[in-house]
């Protein structure tokens, strides 16, 4: 066609205007979410308000940062000395019976990320997130690039890295003052994918993950009994190997089932040397009604295996190095449903609003409340 | 045999002709619509009312129309005119808006990159400018000052 | 749920496969409907989507798969 090559001849001579194409603004906007959390059985309770906020530096930085504050209360269940039974705490000539143990925790956490876009549209993101609680510090570095590889930007490959450092207190249980000890854990995350556009509305998104953690793995709040029923029988902080090293792959594909229905599916495949493996699958449907409504609903089907240490019997253990009756270690399967509704108001406010029921057969229910506003300018 | 082989051939090179000339035919349809004056510069620009970057553009972009430093024609690729409409009522361009419904405009330019802006003169495109550009009426400027050179 | 897995694992790999054999090239222009809020992967609020993952990382035993950024905590 005659206008394709009259641009041909002249893209000759305005060579530079053909690569200084897709560029795009993303959006500014900064959202306060509120977010609850309840367990079943007045176990943890969880409230966390989060401030959030994006904003472009012209079209080739994005700088995107969120701060959440939550306060942790109730319990979580684990081995303690059975008081019915006569038995005091350190007395470990008594029974012991499977039970909450109360705790308060604060925790704030805080991440930015740069967005950064070369002349070609490839993106480099560049991330710091910090978790700062009374027992745990951890800092997280991350760094992730995108290329694309047509000019189209229907398809592109990712890769990334991350490294964090943690430092957690452990309180030892054996002796009679609960000394607590600082340990140190490290994780490195490495992260390979490719996304493709399939058509004008379906993309598909492959990726594969391997996870190498060092250090103090253990739950320091978690206890095990050992040699039950014995001379040495006794409670004690349970153990869990100081490396762990997983894989998984993770595929994800969106599309539209008609102008206002869009349904997501993803499935992921985790394996790990603690020998356990989990399958999740989620599945999202959204309905754009109007300009100002959205309802979206959600199942999310896990399962996991047990670890090779794990057992949730008092009389099990007796001198293995690795043990835990930490149950979110046990072989477990969990369903969440979920629902939500989004208006906007105008172009520039919109709120939401969602909810979640999460079911584990290990007796664990839990809600989630979400509720928010975004302000984009 | 060979006999075939030239049949064939001439059969092709007669559909190619053909295609070559529906496109010219195309081609001036399209520029018919455009309905631009000789010797003139316009600046063609593709937008829709997804496009984020459109957004932040359009009103630069309308400030230069209206320095008249450029005639703007917009040109609305929206698959739904209405949606397409109800963007150019919100930012009250001042340009004349070309609504693409038929995605013709937009094949016969086939952008590499969106939103797209061609310079146009006597039928011909002098430059041509993808993606989302900061100060974009800047830039407009600049490139029409190089133009003119 | 073996079954439901199994079910899961097959369909994604079919899609993954027609997907390979059915790639149409969209042009810049044809992404109306791939730009839609509803057609985002991290759903229409990456700071919920934030708190559910959050939420399974300290109550399920696995983790990963969903981007490299975002920290640790205190709770496993």
């Amino acid at each position: 066609m005659q206008l394709k090559n009259s641009y041909i001849k002249i893209s000759k001579v305005t060579a530079f205007a053909i690569v200084a194409s897709q560029a795009l603004y993303a959006e500014n906007y900064v959202a306060v979410e509120y977010l609850q959390y309840d367990e079943n059985e007045n176990r943890v309770s969880v409230s966390a308000p989060t401030l959030s906020a994006s904003y472009d530096i012209g079209t080739d930085y994005t700088i995107k940062g969120d701060i959440v504050f939550d306060a942790v209360s109730g319990a979580t269940p684990t081995w303690q000395p059975d008081t019915t039974s006569g038995a005091s705490k350190r007395d470990n000539s008594g029974d012991y019976t499977y039970k909450n143990q109360e705790f308060d925790e604060t925790r704030t956490a805080a991440s930015l990320m740069l967005t950064t876009r070369f002349e070609n549209r490839d993106e480099l993101n560049t991330g710091v997130d910090i978790s700062r609680e009374s027992d745990f510090y951890g800092n997280t570095l991350s760094v992730e690039y995108l290329h694309y590889t047509d000019a189209s930007h229907n398809q592109s490959i990712n890769v990334g890295l991350s490294y964090s450092a943690n430092e957690i207190l452990s309180y030892d249980y054996d002796t009679a003052s609960g000394a607590s000890t600082k340990e140190t854990s490290t994780s490195i995350n490495v992260q390979a994918g490719v996304s493709q556009v399939l058509s004008e509305s379906s993309l598909i998104k492959a990726e594969a993950f391997a996870i190498s953690d060092d250090g103090y793995l253990t739950n320091p709040h978690a206890l095990v009994v050992r040699d039950y029923n014995t001379a040495d029988q006794k409670l004690t902080n349970e153990n869990r190997p100081d490396t762990r090293v997983a894989y998984g792959a993770n595929l994800k594909y969106i599309t539209l089932l008609n102008d206002d229905i869009s349904y997501k599916v993803n499935y992921r495949f985790y394996t790990d040397d603690w020998d356990i493996n989990s399958h999740t699958i989620e599945n999202d449907v959204y309905y754009a009604m109007n300009k100002q409504f959205t309802f979206g609903v959600g199942l999310r089907y896990y399962t996991q295996t047990e670890a090779e240490f794990y057992n949730g019997s008092k009389d099990y253990f007796t001198n293995q190095e690795f043990a835990s009756s930490d149950e979110r270690l046990s072989d477990f399967d969990a369903f969440t449903y979920k629902a939500s509704v989004d208006f906007k108001q105008n172009d520039k406010i919109s709120y939401n609003l969602g909810g979640a029921f999460y079911s584990q057969s290990t007796g664990l229910d839990a809600t989630m409340i979400t509720t928010g506003i975004k302000y984009r300018y | 045999m060979l006999k075939k082989f030239f049949y064939s051939l001439l059969f092709s090179s007669v559909l190619l002709l053909a295609a070559d000339s529906a496109e010219e035919n195309q081609t001036k349809i399209i520029l018919n619509k455009l309905n631009m004056q000789d010797d003139k510069v316009y600046l063609i620009d593709f937008f829709a009312s997804w496009c984020k970057s459109c957004k932040k553009e359009l009103p630069l972009i309308s400030k230069v129309h209206n320095a008249k430093l450029v005639e703007v024609i917009g040109i609305n690729v929206d698959k739904k005119r209405e949606d397409g409409e109800a963007f150019v009522k919100e930012l009250e361009l001042p340009f004349r808006v070309i609504y693409d419904e038929d995605k013709s405009f937009i094949e016969a330019f086939d952008p590499m990159g969106f939103p797209a802006m061609y310079y146009m003169k006597n039928g011909k495109i002098l430059n041509v400018v993808f993606g989302a550009v900061d100060s974009v009426d800047k830039k407009i400027a600049d490139d029409l000052k190089e133009l003119q050179e | 749920m073996r079954l439901m897995i199994q079910i899961g694992v097959l369909t994604l790999t079919s899609l993954l496969f027609m997907g390979c054999s059915v790639i149409k090239e969209v042009k810049p222009w044809e992404k109306e409907t791939l730009a839609k809020p509803i057609m985002q992967f991290e759903g229409l609020h990456p700071e919920v989507r934030k708190f559910e993952s959050h939420v399974y990382f300290s109550k399920e035993a696995t983790r990963g798969g969903n981007g490299v950024s975002g920290g640790g905590c205190g709770c496993n």
